[in-house]
């Protein structure tokens, strides 16, 4: 129960759009998703926008936007502070940190998706914060309203830093939502500001508070943000581009933690960045095992931190760090992965037994598109750095057996990095690649983190 | 060395002055966090906003004869007056200065200078065009023997031989002819290729470069306004007045210290990188006009000025040991070459450069890479959320109070004002290992500099 495909499928994944449905009708002056009023009939189209609304009811912040009717998705997000579990040997006195509640080990700051919540449950989650930040996924030309929430910290109340959303790589941004605090606004804690997007390139972007930025981003406040083409044939396509296609798509944050300036924050202490040491590699806010624990996803209306499948492991809880980087295929699947980078190292993945193509990098196909020559390469080695993202393609190799699956692994090459804090062995940065036989999933109907 | 260089502007105040007195890296590190964020937009006030108050600098070169406000771009020292057509001839001087830190530290340096200018890190931009016969003298005020390696180029002479290593005995002491200490060597080459490439010195190199000793030369093809000549040369067009340099380097003030005090080398074990550079000064430094009289010896700015549309083109070149993964905001970069070749497949003519938002530039190698900013979907407030009350927001030092490019100018709080005048949008572009935007660990600073984006229709 941990593959993307188990999440709950909706209706209206996979329906190719011609282009004569296009339509920015909006019906009886409710705020209709443009996906759901493309997916056709009338009383569809209401369905859908009947159970948007009710999602949103008691939510000062959703209202306004229903009212404004510009958006077509709208989503809410919380910076916080909190406490997550990284698997890996002590290094006193910083790491596990003494002040961690039971089953924690690392302070964190994070960002969370708490969309549905009113906001009086929006202020209740101060303190939960999630390490590292929910996947979020778009469709090119999308509306897209973002509420972010400043909760404030828990931990260091004298710390009363502003937080931003700044999309990583977003084109043609102006100043006011690229989140950069001395170029434009940012929020306060106990209040909150509206960001809008309107994605027009797929591909593979990050996002990350950019207030205080080394300390933030350290801290955890970073995820991935992906876009996928508007029209038919290129809807389970990474770009406009055929040769693009793919059947299973997982998205990997990569980033490393220093728990000495973790500490540092947790107990009152200034860091000197320059000083950066991390300890600690992790996918997806995980070091491995971990990163092969399931996907924890959040009841949307639920108070609680995370529901859904159980995803503590024998050693802490990853509570808080919910996002799985297990890679479950059917043999013969084509398969995107979409890396990216918020780390201050470089880092060197490889999938020993897997050829992988790299068909984008920076949220731009590589292939032989737009003027540009062809410059996609095959590898089993993917290079990537601060702040960089890679599109990487691979078809999933026959099933061999006889155990129920074919286990690849896909790791940092730096063995530093595949290995946890102070001791050797196997651990931080590496997750697996289970191949199982063809048709043991069926379609991967929605993909994580994508929004309706 | 100038450890007032603040007090030169009259519009900092009182406490910024106080900041920039305190010398010690070292007090800089365990400063409270709150004393750190109060400072760098003050700074940056004097430096965008008072540029016009900046006086020439007496004896200084070609360069940095008067004070340029910043984002003009690059500033080229060019061949001595007099010199034969297809002829570029410098001289340049190698010798120890100092340059300063927006946290108030003070770095004992090695680089090059003009020599009818002041001392000066990093080195001279000298820009030569394709096919010109360079000639490079260099006088050694160094105390030990030093050098001008010309990576990139080929056909090198020192003093007339081909350039070879130097050995005493079986020991390697310079890779390529040096000067020693009071003497002076001439290099020659011919610039046979457009594009930009680094100087560094090659005796004892690592210390060196580290030291300072480097810089860059750009190579103009015969076509104006292009970064590349040749065939496929259009490729690479950017609009006239719209070419930048960024230098990237580091400094670990330890090592710099050790040389002053007569250090002859240095544990780079022990090496640690507390301040970095884009054209040898931190953010907010970077936004000083070009040749500001209170960075007497740090003459390049790095503000990158464009309006919508145009084409601009960024000469990244990188001094240092490091990969620094530069992420510039606002829109992606694309670059069009590196190490002075265009990134071109010569068959179908079509581009080989990538489009990204982080532009990876190696140690020691250089890229070109253009950047275009438009407005797409802001133009109207239609697209424009209902911004909070200003007591419910954090205002930056570089918001013009309107999300619209050439919008109305003021936060409309009395007492606020806005570094943008003219309406004028700011992006940040920095490096993304992030603590490498910080100055000795506090962030806001480091190699990070904005990008201007003016209105169309503006007029300042």
């Amino acid at each position: 129960m941990t593959n993307e495909n188990t999440l709950q499928p909706t209706n209206n994944e996979g329906v190719d759009v011609a282009a004569s449905e296009q339509t920015e009708e909006r019906i009886l002056d409710k705020k209709v998703s443009r996906r759901a009023m493309l997916v056709g009939s009338g009383a569809l189209a209401m369905t859908g926008a009947l159970a948007k609304v009710t999602g949103v009811v008691g939510s000062d912040a959703t209202k306004a936007n229903a009212a404004g009717g510009w958006a077509d998705v709208e989503f809410t997000m919380a910076g916080t502070d909190g406490w997550a579990y990284l698997a890996g040997a002590p290094q006193q006195p910083f790491f596990p940190d003494t002040f961690a509640p039971d089953g924690f080990n690392t302070y964190i700051f994070g960002l969370r998706d708490l969309t549905g919540l009113n906001e009086k449950q929006v202020l209740q989650q101060k303190g939960n914060a999630q390490f590292s930040a929910p996947i979020l996924g778009f469709r090119v030309g999308q509306k897209i309203e973002l509420t972010l929430y400043n909760l404030g910290l828990v931990q260091r109340p004298d710390l009363v830093d502003s937080h931003t959303f700044h999309w990583h790589g977003f084109r043609n941004a102006i100043p006011l939502y690229d989140g950069t605090p001395d170029t434009s606004l940012s929020v306060p804690v106990g209040r909150h500001l509206k960001y809008r997007f309107q994605p027009h390139e797929a591909g593979t972007y990050m996002y990350h508070c950019h207030f205080e930025d080394v300390e933030h981003v350290q801290m955890g406040m970073i995820g991935i943000v992906y876009v996928l083409p508007q029209f038919a044939p290129f809807r389970k396509c990474a770009y406009e581009d055929i040769r693009t296609r793919f059947d299973r798509q997982f998205s990997i944050m990569l980033t490393e933690v220093d728990s000495h300036i973790h500490w540092n924050d947790a107990h009152i202490q200034v860091s000197d960045f320059t000083d950066y040491t991390p300890d600690h590699w992790t996918m997806n806010g995980r070091s491995y095992p971990d990163t092969l624990a399931a996907h924890g996803d959040r009841d949307p209306v639920s108070k609680d931190m995370v529901t859904g499948p159980a995803i503590s492991n024998s050693a802490g809880s990853l509570d808080h760090s919910p996002v799985s980087s297990l890679i479950e295929v059917n043999a013969g699947d084509q398969v995107l992965l979409r890396l990216a980078s918020l780390g201050f190292q470089e880092h060197s993945l490889v999938a020993p037994g897997i050829d992988m193509k790299i068909v984008g990098q920076d949220a731009r196909c590589v292939l032989d598109v737009n003027g540009f020559g062809d410059r996609s390469t095959f590898t089993n080695t993917v290079s990537i750095g601060s702040g960089e993202s890679r599109d990487v393609i691979f078809k999933a190799p026959a099933y061999v057996g006889p155990a129920a699956y074919d286990v690849y692994r896909l790791f940092d090459r730096n063995f530093s990095q595949a290995g946890n804090a102070s001791s050797t062995g196997d651990g931080g940065m590496m997750t697996e690649i289970r191949v199982y036989p063809a048709g043991h999933f069926g379609t991967q109907a929605k993909l994580r983190g994508e929004r309706q | 060395m100038n450890l007032d260089n603040s007090t030169d502007n009259t519009q900092f105040n009182e406490r910024d002055v106080t900041q920039m007195d305190n010398n010690e890296g070292a007090v800089i590190a365990s400063q409270a966090k709150k004393q750190r964020r109060g400072v760098r937009w003050i700074a940056s006030t004097a430096v965008v906003g008072f540029a016009a108050l900046a006086v020439p600098m007496p004896g200084s070169s070609v360069a940095q004869a008067t004070s340029v406000p910043a984002g003009a771009g690059v500033q080229c020292t060019t061949t001595a007056a007099g010199s034969a057509a297809g002829t570029s001839n410098f001289l340049l001087v190698a010798e120890q200065g100092y340059i300063s830190t927006p946290d108030g530290n003070s770095i004992a340096m090695w680089s090059y200078r003009n020599a009818n200018g002041g001392f000066q890190y990093p080195g001279p931009v000298m820009c030569v065009n394709e096919g010109d016969v360079v000639t490079v003298t260099l006088e050694n005020h160094l105390g030990v023997n030093t050098s001008i390696d010309f990576l990139g180029e080929e056909g090198v002479t020192a003093d007339g031989a081909p350039i070879q290593p130097e050995f005493s005995g079986l020991a390697l002491v310079s890779r390529i002819q040096s000067a020693a200490a009071g003497s002076s060597i001439t290099y020659s080459f011919t610039a046979s290729n457009a594009g930009t490439y680094t100087y560094q010195s090659g005796t004892d190199a690592e210390l060196q470069r580290q030291m300072g000793l480097a810089g860059v030369m750009i190579v103009r093809p015969a076509t104006a306004n292009q970064v590349y000549g040749g065939a496929n040369g259009g490729l690479t067009k950017y609009t006239p007045g719209r070419e930048f340099v960024h230098m990237l380097s580091e400094i670990d003030p330890d090592l710099h210290l050790a040389v002053e005090n007569g250090a002859t080398t240095y544990d780079m074990t022990k090496y640690r990188a507390r301040y970095f550079m884009i054209n040898g000064r931190s953010f907010p430094d970077t936004l000083a006009p070009a040749g500001a009289a209170w960075l007497p010896n740090q003459p390049y700015d790095s503000l990158v000025r464009v309006k919508p549309e145009d084409i601009a083109v960024v000469r990244y070149a990188n001094f240092s040991n490091d990969v620094y993964p530069f992420h510039p905001h606002g829109n992606h970069e694309t670059s069009l070459g590196q190490d002075g070749r265009q990134l071109v497949d010569p068959v179908t003519g079509k581009s080989l450069g990538l489009e990204k938002f982080a532009t990876v530039v190696v140690p020691g190698g250089t890229v070109e890479a253009t950047f275009t900013w438009n407005d797409v979907d802001y133009k109207s407030e239609a697209n424009l959320a209902k911004l909070p009350q200003i007591g419910n927001r954090t205002d930056g030092g570089f918001w013009s109070g309107s999300p619209l490019l050439g919008g109305p100018v003021g936060l409309g709080k009395p007492g606020e004002v806005t570094e943008n005048q003219c309406g004028e949008f700011y992006h940040v572009a920095h490096s993304h290992a992030l603590f490498q935007a910080t100055n000795y660990g506090a962030s806001g600073g480091g190699m990070l500099t904005l990008v201007r984006i003016d209105a169309p229709n503006a007029t300042c």
